[in-house]
């Protein structure tokens, strides 16, 4: 019995980490190379949930539709990125902490007022979690969409590795977030660069949205919720690190699950107790520079 | 002498405020109008001082101490339902429910402070957003003490405060007071150590100013200040729900400061002022009032970034020059 209970916490914690870990990598991402704080990240997550939601509402609730529609919204979602990028989140790069906040609030206002618009106030649902069956091990049984959701988020894991560490377009990235005045001298081209990484960071979002939506459903409180959580692991890990993001995601993923055990109706205590532990022994959080 | 140096100071202050027609105009005008308001308008009135004086005690951390919260509505929540449980479930006046609310939320304010001060700029942000929505959580779900999201409904004032208008009143004093003691607390050597902190951290840690102290202090207070704003909130609208702790109460505080300028004392006042005219009057055109507030966020961000009393000052400045 105790077996099954801790099998059962470790998977949905793995689940968790994921959201937590596509999430966190992206404002990371934004934040480093960008040096803008995306408070509206989460509103890129919603978007991403409720028009999976659409594309499943619109053709059909199979399989097939969900994988065109884990595809096409994360694409989708990183257009709509860039295009907020060009043209009204770059004019707020020079700008002080202060007023860059003013746009990022307004988009986050804006996109909630907007799904509200076209989805209205009851939540949407994608069930098509049945659809994928389940998976035994050792007399557990688990849905085996959520080895669906760990095993995607592994694949972006590695890929955002690769791309950082091993292509030129890395290079670039890192060159970006270490010295911004030196990387442009040495002529990199930092408005295209900007406007990538944002769409990168945000179709992560979208993704995490479609990949959320047949667990937990599309709603309007989702935006904020999802982007404070992300916002607990930047914390934890330490803004501008990758590998940070995701040990912290799995770290919290953790300490939620089991915290949920001991106080059901409070589960988030014991992630804000590690996080005011890691406050206290390392502000600038567990992977944090400086 | 040293009669003479405290002396100086507060007849200063004291000249200062006479030389502000326009300060006393206002005050006139809130003092004298509302007997001759419909009583809707009279509501709306003490609302927006409520939000008057969250706007100006989060800019004592925006403005002057370079502090940027996105949790300010915990504080407000906290003083709100502290008040409201003393007085329906231990059946305290409301004397009470006014001492204990603001300190309560001095004491949240405190204890996150501790932990918020600790780090800057955009990891703060992060934090108060974060520790706000923990306070929300927990008002949420302690539903035997705050009784969820069905609200804590039933708190009444006595029944001399029981009219609009009287308790109008009684909110005007309070907060009139309450902003002269910060308008003090921020020309005091208090507020000129915070924005030097604000400034120059490492010059201000350098001369030996102890940084995180200051913080906490600035962090306290303006937690302590959004107290009295909830405690007075509760008894308004006869009741609170967990809404008053959500996100979205706090950036609208937030904004209040940095639409009216936050680098200005008036500034939040003229925010708050603004915004709650806005939300008065947009809501019965249009059922989208945050896509409309948006838009007007980002037409401000646009053209004056640094909020309307600093428009106003450049344009004034403007007109100076063309005339002479």
């Amino acid at each position: 019995m105790a077996f099954s209970v801790i099998g059962l916490q470790l998977v949905s914690a793995l689940v968790s980490a994921t959201f937590l870990f596509l999430m966190a990598s992206g404002l990371s991402l934004i934040f480093g190379v960008c040096r803008v704080l995306n408070l509206a990240h989460g509103s890129f997550f919603m978007l991403g949930a409720f028009l999976a939601y659409s594309v499943t509402q619109v053709v059909s609730s199979s399989l097939e539709t969900f994988w065109l529609a884990l595809l096409l919204v994360p694409l989708a979602t990183a257009l709509l990125g860039a295009l907020l990028e060009i043209v009204l989140i770059r004019r707020f790069y020079g700008a002080n902490l202060l007023v860059q906040l003013m746009p990022m609030v307004a988009l986050i206002y804006i996109i909630s007022d907007f799904s509200r618009f076209v989805w209205g106030v009851s939540p949407g649902s994608v069930p098509v979690l049945g659809l994928f069956g389940t998976v035994s091990i050792l007399d557990l049984t688990f849905p085996a969409y959520y080895f669906v959701v760990v095993l995607a988020s592994m694949v972006v894991a590695a890929g955002l590795w690769f791309l950082i560490t091993r292509t030129r377009w890395g290079i670039l990235v890192r060159a970006a977030s270490q010295d911004r005045e030196m990387s442009a001298a040495c002529g990199v081209n930092q408005t295209r660069l900007f406007t990538m990484v944002y769409a990168l960071a945000t179709g992560l979002a979208g993704l995490a949205g479609v990949l959320a939506v047949p667990i937990s459903g599309a709603s309007l409180e989702m935006d904020m919720t999802t982007v404070v959580n992300a916002f607990v692991v930047v914390v934890v890990g330490g803004m501008g690190s990758v590998l940070g993001s995701m040990l912290a995601a799995i770290l919290i993923g953790l300490v939620n699950a089991f915290g949920i055990l001991v106080l059901p109706q409070f589960e988030m205590t014991f992630v804000y107790a590690l996080m005011a532990l890691v406050l206290i022994v390392r502000p600038t959080g567990l992977f944090g520079r400086g | 002498m040293q009669k003479e140096t405290e002396m100086v100071p507060s007849l200063t202050w004291l000249q200062k405020l006479a030389g502000h027609p326009l300060l006393w105009g206002l005050v006139a005008l809130l003092l004298l109008c509302p007997p001759f308001l419909p009583q809707t308008y009279v509501v709306q009135m003490t609302d927006t001082l409520l939000f008057v004086l969250l706007a100006v005690s989060i800019n004592l951390l925006i403005g002057y101490g370079g502090m940027i919260s996105l949790g300010h509505a915990a504080y407000f929540a906290i003083g709100g339902y502290t008040a409201g449980v003393l007085v329906t479930q231990a059946g305290m006046p409301m004397l009470v429910g006014l001492l204990a609310g603001p300190l309560a939320a001095a004491l949240a304010a405190a204890v996150i402070g501790l932990f918020c001060v600790r780090v800057a700029n955009a990891y703060f942000i992060m934090l108060t957003l974060a520790f706000g929505q923990l306070v929300y959580t927990v008002v949420w779900k302690w539903r035997a003490l705050t009784g969820g999201d069905d609200g804590l409904v039933g708190v009444a004032p006595p029944a001399i405060l029981l009219s609009e208008i009287h308790y109008y009143y009684f909110t005007l004093v309070i907060i009139l007071a309450c902003l002269v003691l910060i308008h003090r607390i921020c020309e005091s050597p208090f507020g000129t150590t915070l924005k030097a902190i604000r400034d120059t951290p490492s010059r201000a840690r350098s001369i030996g100013i102890d940084v995180a102290g200051f913080k906490l202090a600035a962090f306290t207070m303006a937690g302590l200040f959004a107290g009295i704003a909830g405690s007075l909130y509760v008894f308004h609208n006869r009741g609170i729900f967990p809404q008053s702790a959500l996100w979205v109460t706090s950036t609208d505080i937030m904004l209040m400061a940095v639409l009216g300028g936050a680098n200005h004392f008036v500034g939040p006042i003229v925010g708050a002022i603004f915004l709650k005219t806005l939300n008065f009057v947009i809501p019965r055109l249009t059922e989208y009032w945050l896509f409309f507030l948006g838009v007007v966020v980002l037409l401000i961000a646009f053209v004056m970034p640094r909020g309307l009393m600093d428009g106003y000052d450049s344009l004034r400045a403007r007109l100076k020059r063309m005339r002479g």
